[in-house]
Formats: structure tokens, sequence, C-alpha cells
């Protein structure tokens, strides 16, 4: 995939400081900081194509040029009412999706000339979270009331599904092979499903796997590992576990006496690290396999509450 | 309101209130022309035009009226009034100036509203806009492979360790991972944890700029300081650790090991210290080293010098501890990482003080300022910036810490005694009234200069004198009077004579004066001196002797 030239590992951590932070992953030297005024980042992500990072905030997403030094966001996308919680892209870049307390989900083209892509998607409560499918034609939206909303792109057919009443549904994982889902609660609760593709064309089909109590307190965000072994749960008691997708078994608690609230994470493209965002204004680099802190990524001035990366495999 | 009535403060008000910001100044020119009208006016009618209740004044409410002195020149204009070129920019410019600014970065920006799509979706139009990807391992296969991920996964957790090495061989290895490793063969920068201070990274807050001379490099690099920008809230300790860290960063030799030896970088106030700098990078001696723990952004300058330490001598101290009432111990400290307990510890066995349980002693800091706050027993001495100190017992005072200031003024006086001091006091002369004079006094001379009093008549004025120190003999209080006054004596050496001046003052000050003077015959001890108290000791001797004789014969008879 191009990158333009830019690092093949990218790392950007934002928060409640009103800025976005680049690390340089493995030294844990911040080398960037853009502003981004007037409001919080609540969610990251990196295009495809590696130039660009959106930033989800209140009523607006912004976007800002990876690999220049630019303090200023070159696109400001807005019109969107409260804060948007969730963002993310098509594999190609053709368009990228958001979610927000607004009770929506949407799908923004990126090709600006043309709004052929431009879809809008309602639910009755606000939008925690919304994830792609990795076969990029479903959107999985989990909601404040406690529903799961299976959003098939193309022929618009949606289904939803209330693993727990009265329990909002925080984050939504499905793992890169496209066989197995998982979501958390405010309950501290996880569900996994695995998932088989539809015979007619409506979203995939779902296959109820496992419930259990992953933490004790609210669960903030759910990540399967690139090469599917592992699901990573945060929460608000402080750790993150991880778990190994064949038993469920516990394989790792990452724990830290500082570390607060964790509210999101990402795992290397190797599955050996995981980062940690947390409260504790720092985010972590930790070993998977012995639950070790290799790097902390010290400097914001407030609670870390998203990041986003990205690895390259190598053969 | 009743100044609004008064014409003329009316007019001269408005005039002055124009001064400053009427650029045309034509108001100033109406009122002007206006006035002198008034006055032409007045002077034909000889009746005053505003005059309303013929009290032939221009106001009704006289007790306001104001003074011609008052009316006739304008307002003084003061440096912070807001016209001319430097005329503030009020709130309203401040802020469309900011918001032009916001605009032009907008400009830059690309907006994008969100639009509906203009019709409803339709999967024939637009389906393959949003066509499935079908995943790598087909759909069909997909539950087996992870099967077997699972099984490997299983493998690995039940098998060796070094089934799991071959495992991890086999299994694709990130760049992260790779970078990993490769940054941990490499040795990382030991300052690491000071990168944060750098203001080249800090988006947006606010930094300082700062010239490092490093005094430690070689000498044809030493005029050219290291420049770094520190984030204004960095403390000069951390500011140290950013220069060491950007420093080692650019690879710079020789490198800070071979400089300092090694250095712990949780610890390294003892290794460097920044000093005040000239611009030509020389260190200004004149000052201590910037306290660790003060942020830089205090200090109004901005060159500094990183001074390290020599690491083969470690640097000694010599640090007095005192104990209240009992004295105070001196030690020589090897090295300024000492603990402080450490030093307590050292003091209260050399004294062999006797610790009973419930009875902890504590050190604080000499200084008024620091009374009644013990320092942290297990910080270092080099984190004190200090190097006296007082043993104290917990939840006890210093107690006589008066009296010691007394004894240390004390000690300053005398030491001060060769400083020029004068003071006014009264001449005492045998046959008329006293003379005001003022009396100087330095270690090398005494000067009597007369203070010009009303009525004293010329004839009886003390002329000036001065006298050399070397031929003051001898200088003690005669006479303490009961009105708190007294009498003191000023022997000096005249040709072969000893001659003497009387002057009376209030007591304390007799007694500094004569302590002064005797301080310096002391410290001086001339042939002068040392004659009169062989004299004096002679004299005493010889009238011993006789009273001696005299009480002999008396027993003799």
């Amino acid at each position: 995939m191009a990158n333009g030239g830019g690092d093949p590992v990218i790392l950007a951590t934002a928060g409640y400081d009103h800025r976005i932070r680049f690390w340089q992953a493995h030294s844990g030297i911040c080398h960037r900081t853009v502003q981004h005024p007037d409001s919080q980042v609540n969610a990251l992500d990196i295009t495809p194509d590696k130039q660009l990072i959106a930033a989800a905030g209140y009523q607006h997403i912004r976007m800002y040029d990876i690999n220049s030094s630019n303090p200023n966001a070159l696109i400001n996308y807005e019109g969107v009412q409260k804060n948007v919680t969730s963002v993310g892209f098509h594999e190609d870049g053709k368009w990228m999706y958001t979610g927000g307390e607004d009770h929506t989900a949407k799908i923004w083209d990126l090709r600006s000339r043309t709004l052929q892509c431009q879809r809008i998607f309602q639910v009755k409560a606000p939008v925690n979270c919304v994830t792609l499918h990795p076969n990029q034609g479903e959107l999985y939206v989990g909601d404040q009331s406690g529903s799961i909303h299976c959003w098939d792109l193309k022929t618009d057919i949606n289904e939803h599904l209330i693993p727990e009443p009265e329990a909002a549904i925080t984050s939504v994982s499905i793992d890169p092979m496209g066989t197995l889902m998982a979501a958390v609660n405010n309950k501290g609760n996880c569900y996994l499903w695995t998932m088989t593709t539809s015979r007619s064309n409506g979203p995939s089909n779902l296959h109820p796997k496992k419930k259990f109590q992953a933490h004790s307190k609210y669960i903030l965000k759910c990540l399967f590992s690139p090469d599917s072994t592992l699901l990573a749960t945060t929460s608000a008691d402080g750790t993150c576990r991880i778990w190994r997708t064949a038993d469920l078994s516990l394989c790792t608690e990452l724990k830290d006496k500082s570390q607060r609230w964790v509210w999101d994470c990402a795992f290397s493209g190797d599955s050996q690290y995981i980062i940690t965002a947390s409260s504790d204004n720092n985010a972590r680099l930790w070993s998977v396999n012995d639950g070790q802190i290799k790097r902390e990524y010290n400097g914001h001035e407030k609670a870390v509450v998203c990041l986003a990366f990205r690895d390259e495999v190598v053969a | 309101m009743a100044m609004m009535d008064n014409v003329d403060f009316l007019i001269s008000h408005i005039r002055n209130a124009f001064v400053t910001s009427d650029d045309t100044s034509m108001s100033e020119w109406v009122i002007t022309e206006c006035k002198v009208q008034d006055e032409t006016d007045i002077k034909r009618d000889n009746c005053p035009r505003y005059s309303r209740n013929n009290l032939g004044s221009r106001s009704d409410s006289m007790s306001d009226c104001l003074s011609d002195n008052e009316l006739k020149g304008s307002m003084d204009i003061h440096p912070d009034m807001d016209f001319g070129a430097h005329r503030r920019r009020s709130n309203t410019a401040q802020r469309l100036d900011r918001l032009k600014k916001e605009k032009r970065t907008q400009s830059k920006m690309k907006t994008i509203q969100w639009k509906d799509a203009p019709e409803a979706y339709k999967v024939d139009e637009k389906g393959h806009l949003f066509e499935k990807r079908i995943l790598p391992p087909s759909n069909g296969t997909d539950i087996p492979n992870v099967a077997e991920n699972i099984e490997q996964m299983n493998n690995s957790v039940t098998s060796e360790n070094n089934e799991n090495e071959k495992n991890k061989k086999k299994r694709a290895v990130s760049i992260l991972s790779q970078q990993l490793v490769e940054h941990d063969s490499h040795g990382s920068n030991p300052f690491f944890k000071y990168a944060k201070f750098d203001g080249r990274t800090a988006g947006g807050l606010p930094t300082k700029k700062l010239d490092i001379f490093l005094t430690f490099v070689p000498p044809d690099q030493q005029a050219y300081p290291m420049t770094i920008l520190a984030t204004a809230n960095a403390k000069a300790q951390e500011v140290v650790g950013l220069t060491c860290w950007q420093y080692t960063e650019e690879g710079r030799k020789p490198d800070l090991q071979t400089v300092a030896g090694h250095i712990d970088p949780n610890d390294f106030v003892n290794k460097f210290s920044l000093h005040m700098a000239e611009d030509d990078g020389e260190i200004d001696t004149d000052f201590p080293p910037i306290v660790p723990t003060d942020p830089v952004s205090k200090y109004g300058f901005t060159k500094f010098a990183l001074v390290a330490n020599a690491p083969v001598q470690p640097k000694s101290a010599l640090v007095t501890i005192n104990i209240p009432n009992r004295g105070f111990n001196k030690f020589q400290v090897d090295s300024l990482t000492v603990t402080m307990r450490e030093l307590m510890d050292k003091v209260i066995k050399k004294r062999k003080m006797k610790i009973r349980p419930g009875l902890n002693y504590t050190l604080e800091k000499a200084g008024k300022s620091e009374i009644g706050k013990p320092v942290d027993l297990d910080a270092m001495l080099s984190s004190m910036n200090c190097l006296e100190f007082y043993l104290v017992r917990e939840n006890s005072s210093r107690g006589d810490v008066e009296s010691n200031g007394e004894e240390d003024q004390k000690m300053a006086e005398s030491l001060m005694s060769h400083q020029y001091k004068s003071f006014i006091v009264s001449m005492v002369h045998k046959l008329r009234t006293n003379t005001e004079v003022q009396l100087g006094i330095s270690g090398d001379k005494i000067e009597i200069d007369p203070v010009s009093g009303k009525g004293t008549a010329k004839l009886f004025r003390q002329k000036p004198v001065t006298y050399d120190a070397d031929c003051v003999a001898a200088c003690d209080i005669t006479e303490t009077k009961s009105n708190g006054r007294a009498v003191f004596r000023l022997t000096y050496l005249n040709g072969a004579d000893y001659k003497q001046h009387y002057f009376e003052t209030d007591q304390t000050m007799a007694t500094e004066i004569v302590e002064k003077v005797n301080n310096i015959l002391e410290l001086k001890f001339s042939p002068v001196r040392k004659e009169f108290v062989f004299t004096q000791e002679k004299k005493a001797l010889q009238k011993r002797d006789s009273i001696k004789r005299e009480s002999s014969l008396k027993l003799g008879l």
C-alpha cells in the first residue's frame, strides 16, 4: 500500500486536551503535536493510504495531514449534530463512516464532487460505535439502548439484536477473517458470535457462541488481534484483558498502578504487542505475552481516549 | 448632578476631553471660539449671561465652583492614556483580528457540509458502490481456518517454550516489532523522559527558546551554543535533561558518558549544572547555578551554560549542623549524594545523643523562613541547595534562633569594624558647653567633624581633625549617667603625650563605638597601642606594689 514515503508505522493519540500527538511508536518520542481546537477528540482513524488522519469531535470530523508539519486541519466535515463517536474508512478510501450521538450512522463520500455514496442510517438511541465488516459491505452499529444494528450496505437490509436489554453496547469488533464478532457493554459483559455469510443478500448470519463477564466494570472497547487468536477488552477497572478466542481463557491482564480507565487499544501487525490509551494521560505499549510495559507515551495533559495505529507486516 | 450646570466646568471638561481623542482638532476649535465669544459677551454686558439666580456666578452651585487654576489648564496627558500611534486596540478590534486570522486558516481548510443523498438509495443504481469483498480465505473455508488458528493458539499455550519460539519464527513479524528490537539493541537515550519538554513537538504549548553553551565540548565549538526549545513549564533540571537528551539524540561528541561518567538519568543533578551565561558563552560566575527546581521561564534571559561537574573528584562540601544551645558540628562530605538521614545520624553519633523511643530528631534548613519545616530525610543533600542545617527534636523548635541571630550579628559587627561608620555624638569640653560632632570611624582613621549647630559661636567651634588609627591608644567608657547617657574617652598619642577626647552620647551608641574602636585596635595592635597597654600595665603594677607596700608598712607598724 502506498504510504507516500511516510513512516510505515504510525501512532497517534488524542483525547480531552484538544491535541493530537504523533509518536514514534518504537521509541516513545512524540514527534509532532497538532491542535484540535474547540473540541475533545472522541475517535481517530487513519486513511488507508496513510496520508490523513481523521479526528471525530463535537459536531465535526477533521482530517489532518500525517506526513507534513501543517498544524491545521486540511478538511473539516461538519453538519453533524452532537458528538461524533466513531469514525472509519472503506479499505479503498472510497468512503468514510461515522456514528454519533445524533442517533445516526453516516457514510460520507470522500470524492467531494459527487455525493454518490452519501448514506444515512437512523437508529433510536445515541450511537456508541460503528464497525465495518472486513468484507467492506456491512456496518455494525452499537447504540446506547443496547441494540446492535447489522446494516447490509448494498441491499440496505438491516437486522438488529439486543444481547442484553438496558445495557449500552460500547464496542463491537469483527475478526479480520470475518468469522467472529464480539460485542461488549457497560455492565462488563462480553458476547461472542460466530459469523457466516448469509445465503440471501442480507447481512451475515450470527450464531451466539458465548457470553462471559470480562470485567467487573464498564467495558469501553473490544478488539480482535490481526491473527484472530486474541480478543482484547479495555475497561473502566483500569485494565486491559487479553482473551484467547479459542477458549476465551484469560491470556494476559495488562495492569499498572497508575493506569485508570482504559479507553482504546490497538494490536501490532503481528499481534505481539498492544497499545492502550488511558485516562491517566498516558498511552502504553505492552508485550502481549508477558504483560510487561515496553513503552510509555507520555505527554498528553488530559485523558487519552482514542488512538490510531498502523503497522505493517513483513514476511 | 450639580456639577453639570457649571458652564465653566463643562467647557473646560469638553475641551480637555477632546484633547486626547479628537484627531481633527475641530471640536477644540469650536469650544475655544465659543469661549472667546463668551468672554467678549461678558465684557460687553458686564453681566453674566448664564447666571440664573443673580449670584454673579456662572454656576448655581457655588460650592462646586472650580477655582480658576483648575479651569485654565488642560489635563495632564499620561503615558497610559490611549491615544496617538500607541493607542491600544479595542477588544472588538482584537476579536475581529482573531476572527480574521481564524478565517484565513479556515480558508486553507476545506469545509464539507453533510448533505443527504439527492435521491433515495436504490440497489440497482448504487449497489455497485457497496460491493462486498470476498475475504481471502474464502467464506467456505473460514471456519476451518479459524479452527486451525485456534489450534495453533492452543499449541502455543500448551507447548514448551522452544516450540513457542518456533511458532514465533514461523510467524510474520511486524515492522513495529522489528523497530522495537532494533531500538532496544541500540541502547536508548537515557534522557528519554525529558523529551516531552521539547517545544518543537509541543503543538501550541507556550515554549521558550534557550541558547545553551556547552562547556565540555572542544574549545573551538564552545562559542556555538546549542539551541533548544523548551516548553515554558520546564524546570531548570528538566531543561538540563532536555539538553542532554537532545545532545545525545543529535549524536554529538564527546558523548555525555565520557564527559561525566556514568549518568543515572533519574539523578544527574550532581553531574550537570546550569549557569547564567553572557552572550559570548562566558559563565557568569557572580551567580550560583540555577536552582534545579526553578522554572526557567522565571528568568528573563535565554543564555545559559551547561557545566559538567568533574566526574573524577566527587564534589565535596562542608556541611554545618547547628544544635540549638549546643553549638554546631561541621562535616566534610565527599559527595552531595548523601541523604539527610545519614548526615543526621552522623551528628547524633558524634554527639553521643541518646535517642529515646518516641523522641525523633529531624533537620531543618538554616534561615528564618525554614523554621518549622523539616527536610525530607531521605532526600539527598544535593537537592537541598543548602549546606547549613539545624538539628531539631520533633515537635520542638530551634528556640534560640534569636540569640543565635544576635551572636551572628556581633560576629559580623566585629568583622565589619573596619568599615567606615559615622556617629553623631557630643564632644565634651572642659570649659565650655558640649558641641555636636560627627565621629567617623574606619579601620584606618578616626575623624572628628563639627556639625554646625545653631547658636554655636564660631570661635568655639571644634576644628575638624583626623587621627590615624595607629595613633589611637585606647577607647573606653568613663562614666554612665543615670539619664541613660554615657561618656567615653578616646586616648591618642600626640607627639610624645597621650591626650584624650571625651564624648557623650547614649549608652548603646557609646558601647558600640567603644567596641568598634577596640576591635580595630585589637586587630591592628599598633606600636602605640602596645606601648599604651604596656604603660597601663606597668602603672597598675606600680599601683599594686605601692598598695602592697603601704599595707605592709601598715602591717609592719
